[in-house]
């Protein structure tokens, strides 16, 4: 499984990492292009999914690890997961109205140049 | 119901949210009373909680009975009460200066309710900073600031749906940063919540996570830290009514600025821990970055723009204070965050008086402001001063003890910068009271509302009490928000091997 302690020991305090080397090195992939797309794109509701995927893979960094406290597992990642997850389904249905917003008003979810900058 | 004093203050503005959103669709009448008794309310249970933490010291308490690190905990400092009040002043003054705007210009009662609930949200959001001690509750009083941010702007406007999908967008994206943060130190700590951090911290001494931890924190905070800088949000400060930029800049930043003090200062503070080089080269490079906005703000021809630079400026100062680290540093920052929150609202807020819809402001309509409107010319003249550091304001103590700091300290650069930056404000200084006194022939003829005047004198108001008072301020709410080491707490005189140690 390729258990990794980030933490104090098995015994003691601390984070374990229960997925694969792949696993992780895949997520972390997903967050790097995201974030590289984030910035990327050239349309809102391309940006709006770099971001959601960015978001989907923190989740699931708290989802491949389990927490011990005075060597008990406890669920506080899973936990964690969860509540970033409703959250951000919440986040992402606003970003939504608002895009919707900037739909009605343009016409076109496309990034004008230097929108938001000084007119020329 | 007094020892549950700390969670009715918090969840007072989430609660009057829905009520004050269905309001809106019933009676704009009844919509303005209902917000009258929620900011009412707010000042009695701020009042109680004031007298409760002098008296007793800070207030810990524990969501729902859990304890920590397992529940969340609620600390309440008498500097945090203290904030707070200031902020719930400058809520309460936005709403009383866009009551002319709602009722004169919009007659749109539904958008006025939406708007009353937005600012309500974005104060429980910013209590939520002060308040609350655990890294996701943070994170998501950091999501609900940004929406309501953004639900505020669009409200205020129709036409900035686009820069506020921006600012919630990035804004979500650094937040993101937050949780990430949260991961490491959690994977290093086990705990989510501040102080248990600090002490697990220094059991594990990895000064690798501190590092990173640090680093994700700043880099959440980036997008809120920034607003309004107009090389980003130029149209958005144009076309925003001025209540909505005053209440944005002044109170959004400056509670994140305090967030970082407590993660910086109380949970990462690693003793032992040095920076490496290159983290103290970004750090010293981030301050003339901040100070430069100085300089772009005085080559501005529109007032508004010129007060979105330097709300952005300032910063500079408070960090110059984290740099130092020393007592009469944080001192400093913690009274110029003070002065700051009432500045930068004051200032937008006069640049409502001065235009009648949201457009271009330029200068020349501040020329003889002072002889025109002579309680609006001696506000700007106060709020000037104290950006400037002109005794007795409450600038002038915040950027005195900042220079202390740097003495103590023998730091020469960081005393230059804040001596530069100080004369250059000075001379900018004595050009605006030419401009607003010296003209014979004044170009805002219009007289402005008593609503807008009001919270005007209010905030004016607050920067000289503060500056009068500040040894009072200090003593009683900066000093006990000082990390422990800073604190004149008396050391008990112990026999030590038989000898009485003095």
């Amino acid at each position: 499984m390729g258990l990794e302690n980030l933490g104090f020991g098995k015994e003691e305090n601390g984070l374990i990492l229960n997925t694969l080397l792949i696993v992780r090195i895949l997520i972390l992939l997903m967050a790097l292009i995201a974030f590289y797309r984030l910035f990327a794109s050239t349309h809102l509701a391309k940006k709006i999914t770099a971001w959601a995927v960015f978001q989907v893979s923190i989740v699931l960094l708290w989802l491949s690890a389990s927490s011990h406290y005075h060597g008990q597992e406890n669920p506080i990642p899973q936990v964690v997961a969860f509540l970033i997850g409703i959250f951000s389904i919440g986040i992402l249905g606003i970003m939504l109205i608002f895009a919707l917003g900037v739909l009605r008003r343009q016409g076109s979810l496309q990034i004008e140049n230097n929108d938001t900058k000084r007119p020329a | 119901m007094k020892e549950h004093l700390p969670i009715l203050i918090l969840t007072l503005p989430f609660v009057a949210v829905p009520f004050i959103a269905g309001l809106s669709f019933t009676s704009t009448w009844m919509n303005r009373l209902f917000v009258l008794i929620v900011f009412t309310a707010g000042w009695v249970f701020g009042w109680e909680t004031l007298e409760g933490v002098l008296s007793n010291g800070s207030w810990f308490y524990n969501l729902g009975g859990w304890a920590t690190p397992w529940g969340i905990e609620l600390v309440l400092t008498p500097f945090t009460i203290f904030l707070t009040g200031w902020i719930w002043l400058i809520g309460m003054s936005t709403w009383f200066y866009g009551l002319p705007y709602w009722i004169l210009q919009r007659k749109e009662s539904v958008k006025e309710g939406l708007f009353n609930a937005f600012l309500f949200l974005l104060l429980g959001s910013v209590l939520g900073f002060l308040f609350l001690r655990d890294l996701l509750s943070l994170y998501f009083c950091l999501e609900t600031a940004l929406a309501a941010a953004t639900g505020l702007i669009v409200v205020g406007q129709a036409k900035n749906w686009r820069d506020g999908f921006y600012l919630f967008l990035w804004g979500s994206a650094g937040a993101s940063l937050l949780l990430l943060s949260a991961f490491f130190l959690y994977a290093s700590t086990g705990t989510l919540n501040l102080d248990d951090l600090l002490s697990q911290i220094f059991i594990s001494k990895n000064a690798a996570v501190v590092l990173t931890a640090g680093l994700l924190s700043i880099l959440a905070f980036v997008v809120p830290l920034i607003f309004p800088l107009p090389a980003f949000f130029f149209r958005l400060v144009s076309q925003t009514p001025s209540f909505v930029m005053g209440l944005l800049s002044s109170i959004l930043a400056r509670s994140l600025v305090y967030v970082l003090f407590i993660l910086l200062f109380f949970t990462l503070n690693l003793p032992g821990f040095h920076q490496p080089f290159w983290v103290l080269g970004l750090e010293y490079l981030l301050i003339p970055l901040l100070f430069w906005n100085f300089v772009l703000a005085f080559r501005q021809n529109d007032f508004q723009q010129l007060t979105a630079f330097i709300s952005v400026a300032q910063l500079g100062f408070l960090f110059v204070g984290f740099l130092l680290g020393n007592k009469s540093a944080l001192t400093g920052s913690l009274l110029e965050l003070l002065n700051q929150l009432l500045i930068v609202a004051g200032l937008f807020f006069i640049a409502g008086t001065l235009r009648a819809t949201p457009g271009v402001l330029p200068l020349s309509r501040l020329a003889g402001l002072g002889r025109q409107r002579p309680w609006t010319g001696l506000a700007l003249v106060v709020f000037a001063a104290s950006l400037v550091g002109i005794p007795p304001t409450c600038g002038s103590l915040g950027k005195w003890y900042l220079i202390q700091g740097a003495l103590e300290r023998n730091n020469w650069i960081l005393f230059a910068l804040v001596a530069a930056i100080v004369l250059f404000n000075f001379f900018y200084f004595a050009k605006l009271i030419v401009l607003i006194y010296e003209h014979q022939n004044a170009a805002a003829t219009e007289s402005s509302s008593i609503a807008s005047k009001i919270p005007i004198l209010i905030l004016a108001s607050g920067i000289m009490m503060l500056g009068v008072f500040h040894q009072t301020v200090i003593d009683r709410f900066i000093e006990p928000a000082l990390p422990k080491a800073f604190q004149n707490i008396s050391i008990p005189n112990v026999p030590f091997l038989g000898k009485q140690v003095e």
